[in-house]
């Protein structure tokens, strides 16, 4: 039978090999095409095309940078065509996920307006610098704002949040690292449930832990809005956790409400409690440390934990009688505590936290604080803090920081527990129990090796539905004898207990004086 | 603009910020031609690791929103450097340990080979890819001068490689990264002698960024995820060898994969009898 061959050369034009593969098959796939490839039109693979009697494809004397299509058919016409077919879907760059892209994406808020013009949110996420500039811009074109962005002066925070104000409009942050808005995850979100409870937090993984936690108990959420760490300051008064209560307060798809924050600043507190007793919804206060007595004179659930806030806003959205959670003690945990704390040397008391999530830090030291007092040498460190992520990537994307801390950590002799956070959701690390894991052992052979016992307490952060999946993550944890807990809070008062029973079972050596004659 | 968070020591870049313009846009990664030394320099994301001459940056999911063309500033004052040079803990020393080892590394690889490219040949099977196939004489040949140390033959036969096969670096140039990578962590005394001609060869017989590649593979320079794969085969950690195949194997379509066949074809040329195999059926 006849064959007709036929190529074009695409001039200075560079693909990858899935999608030129791709639209190698697609081609195939037409009637009357017995054979095409696409190649660069290096001399090896021009070569590779004469022997197969494609040679007569590359036509003008093409170069190493230019892409020949070639393809053998039964008619001129079948070969035309699918030569047409190439550079169509050339130009349209469908062959793959990865394709090249030469037509550049929006460039400004007003062009993507035009690609979008439904869209009613704006992510900045460009340095500082210019961050406040992008922001008065989305603000100005009607848009609610999700400010990614850090280094934003207190000064531009309140103009840009008096600017939405006015304008009936949302500025989330500046340094807002999560968010959910009607279904659509925002920055470290993770893959939570849809259902009735709204959430306001100027806590990132505050958040996370509630909504993930909300999602475990079989409810769901339905926004998730953050605040950026600085709104509850006096300067900046709370405006975007006052317009996220008006505006959870309004949609018709929220039925609880749940505020998470450090304690803020008295007369913003004062503002907030004002806005949660007027409330026509329930309101579950979590202001880690704050004054529960001032949350139930405006009516609301004071929560102490991100999981009692989430276990209070499930209740309450099934219409149950929220149960009490004044972190009354749980008789397992005690046993569990007793039973780790007898496999410890003596002298080994010590907490050492190492924690990517801060407000996770943050809960731990209240925990450890309320169980074993102040005067203690433990310490919770937050790695995902300033100090560390200068010219690296924050420990939720980056383990090595982390590991490298954790072997340092078993090389201290009095350290009996590690307490370790686990953040999943999207843009969190793509396994970060897996990259975990080696060090944790390496960790806990180190101490064997020196006579000791390193204790391992963690939580994992996520959902099912996370791209990293909470059963795998929780799953590699625990083959490595991590001891391992539902919320941070558990695993924090896991830790303390075994301190607690490491300092009953062996008191500290007596100091050198009282053995004086 | 884009924040480098480490970056190649051998890029002389002077003061706080590198500029130039994009050649190549694609998700993970950028070629920008510097606006002073005229190299085409790698910016990638973070998540890619170290590349010979790159700097790596945090920040964006995708780089494809730098459209050609542009002008781009990269600001490097924070950026921690890196060597892409073979560190000494990489060197392998052959005989039956490593060939044991190489063999467990090439059925990893093996599992996560996809059609294109040279990957296929890691396992028996039918090879799908034309350019695959044509390469098959051309790595067997280099297989036996390797074997009866003809550098000249083993040089001729490189030759035959670059720019051979499909991708964005056509496969041979991923294939021929792979084998200099490997002769150098053997000591291997032809690597000399490819090196030489692969240094006058490049530049001609392929693409500008296949040709890069080649450049700095012959000037002992190496993406961080093929370094990792030798330091995981010469430390002998179970744990590690998985992890770091498992990374270069993600690394491009077809490149990985490339890149590991010519490895250990030059870590163990006696014991690759799955290349044997494919030679009588080439």
């Amino acid at each position: 039978m006849s064959q007709v061959v036929r190529g074009a050369v695409h001039r200075n034009s560079y693909r990858d090999s899935v999608e030129l593969m791709g639209i190698a098959a697609q081609l195939e796939q037409l009637p009357g095409v017995k054979r095409a490839g696409l190649v660069m039109a290096t001399a090896a693979n021009l070569a590779v095309l004469a022997a197969a009697g494609l040679s007569g494809a590359a036509t003008g004397s093409p170069g190493p940078n230019d892409l020949v299509v070639a393809v053998a058919a039964d008619d001129a016409d079948a070969a035309d065509s699918a030569l047409a077919r190439a550079a169509t879907l050339l130009a349209a760059g469908t062959g793959s996920r990865d394709a090249t892209v030469e037509t550049p994406a929006a460039q400004t808020i007003a062009e993507a307006l035009g690609e979008l013009p439904d869209a009613n949110l704006a992510l900045v996420s460009t340095p500082g610098t210019y961050a406040t500039a992008e922001a008065i811009k989305a603000l100005k074109h009607g848009l609610n704002v999700f400010l990614f962005s850090d280094n934003v002066s207190i000064e531009d925070e309140i103009a840009l949040k008096q600017l939405a104000e006015e304008r009936d409009l949302l500025v989330m942050g500046p340094d807002c690292g999560t968010a959910i808005v009607g279904g659509v995850p925002l920055g470290f979100a993770n893959a939570v449930r849809r259902g009735p409870i709204g959430l306001a937090a100027a806590s990132g993984t505050g958040l996370q832990q509630v909504s993930t936690l909300i999602h475990r108990f079989g409810s769901g959420i339905s926004h998730a809005l953050g605040t950026g760490g600085r709104d509850l300051d006096e300067r900046v008064a709370g405006r975007t956790m006052l317009a996220a209560i008006r505006l959870l307060m309004g949609d018709p798809a929220t039925e609880v409400v749940v505020l998470i924050s450090k304690p803020p600043s008295p007369l913003v507190a004062t503002r907030i409690l004002d806005a949660v007793r007027k409330a026509p919804k329930p309101v579950v206060v979590n202001f880690l440390g704050g004054d529960p007595a001032a949350v139930r004179a405006a009516g609301a659930h004071p929560a102490a934990t991100f999981e009692d806030a989430a276990r209070l806003a499930v209740a309450l959205a099934r219409g149950e009688a929220p149960g009490a959670t004044d972190g009354a003690a749980d008789p397992q945990l005690d046993m569990l505590a007793r039973e780790a704390a007898e496999r410890l040397a003596p002298g080994q008391r010590d907490i050492r936290g190492l924690y990517s999530g801060g407000s996770l830090a943050g809960e731990a030291k209240l925990i450890l604080k309320s169980i074993l007092g102040a005067e203690r040498h433990d310490a919770i460190v937050d790695l995902g803090d300033d100090e560390y992520t200068v010219g690296r990537p924050h420990p939720m994307i980056d383990p090595r920081l982390r590991n490298e801390q954790i072997l340092a950590t078993a090389a201290d002799p009095a350290v009996a527990v590690l307490l370790l956070d686990v953040v999943l959701g999207f843009g969190s690390h793509p396994d970060p129990a897996d990259a975990l894991v080696p060090a944790i052992a390496d960790a806990m052979a180190m101490a064997v090796s020196s006579g000791r016992h390193l204790l391992v307490v963690a939580s994992v952060c996520g959902t099912d539905d996370d791209p990293q999946g909470l059963d795998r993550q929780e799953r590699l944890l625990a083959q490595t004898g991590v001891m391992l807990e539902s919320s941070n809070a558990r695993a924090a008062m896991l830790a303390a207990s075994i301190a607690k029973a490491a300092t009953k079972a062996r008191p500290a050596a007596a100091p050198m004086a009282a053995l004086q004659p | 603009m884009l924040t480098a968070t480490r970056l190649d020591h051998a890029l002389a870049i002077r003061g706080p910020h590198f500029r130039g313009e994009v050649e190549r846009a694609y998700r993970a990664a950028l070629y920008i031609r510097a606006e002073t030394s005229r190299e085409l320099v790698v910016v990638a994301l973070d998540d890619v690791g170290g590349v010979p001459g790159g700097i790596l940056v945090g920040g964006p999911a995708d780089l494809r929103a730098f459209g050609i063309g542009r002008r781009c500033l990269v600001d490097v004052s924070r950026a921690a450097t890196w060597s892409a040079r073979l560190p000494a803990s990489a060197r392998c020393t052959p005989g039956p340990r490593l060939a044991a080892r190489v063999h467990v590394a090439r059925e990893l690889a093996a599992e996560g080979a996809g059609e294109g490219g040279f990957g296929r040949l890691l396992a028996p099977g039918e090879v799908a890819d034309p350019f695959a196939r044509a390469a098959v004489p051309h790595i067997a040949a280099l297989q036996d001068s390797l074997l009866v140390a003809d550098a000249d033959g083993a040089a001729t036969a490189a030759l035959s490689l670059i720019g051979l096969g499909v991708g964005l670096t056509p496969s041979g140039d991923d294939f021929l990264v792979g084998l200099l990578a490997g002769l150098e962590a053997t000591g291997d005394p032809a690597r000399g002698r490819i090196v030489a001609a692969i240094g006058e060869e490049a530049p001609r017989r392929t693409t500008t960024i296949g040709a890069a590649s080649l450049v700095h593979a012959a000037a002992g320079q190496y993406a961080e995820r093929l370094t990792d794969v030798l330091l995981a085969l010469a430390t002998e950690r179970a744990v590690g060898l998985g992890r770091a195949i498992a990374r270069a194997m993600a690394y491009g379509a077809t490149s990985g994969a490339d890149t590991l066949v010519g490895l250990f074809l030059a870590l163990d040329p006696a014991a690759a009898r799955w290349l044997g195999e494919r030679r009588t059926a080439a």
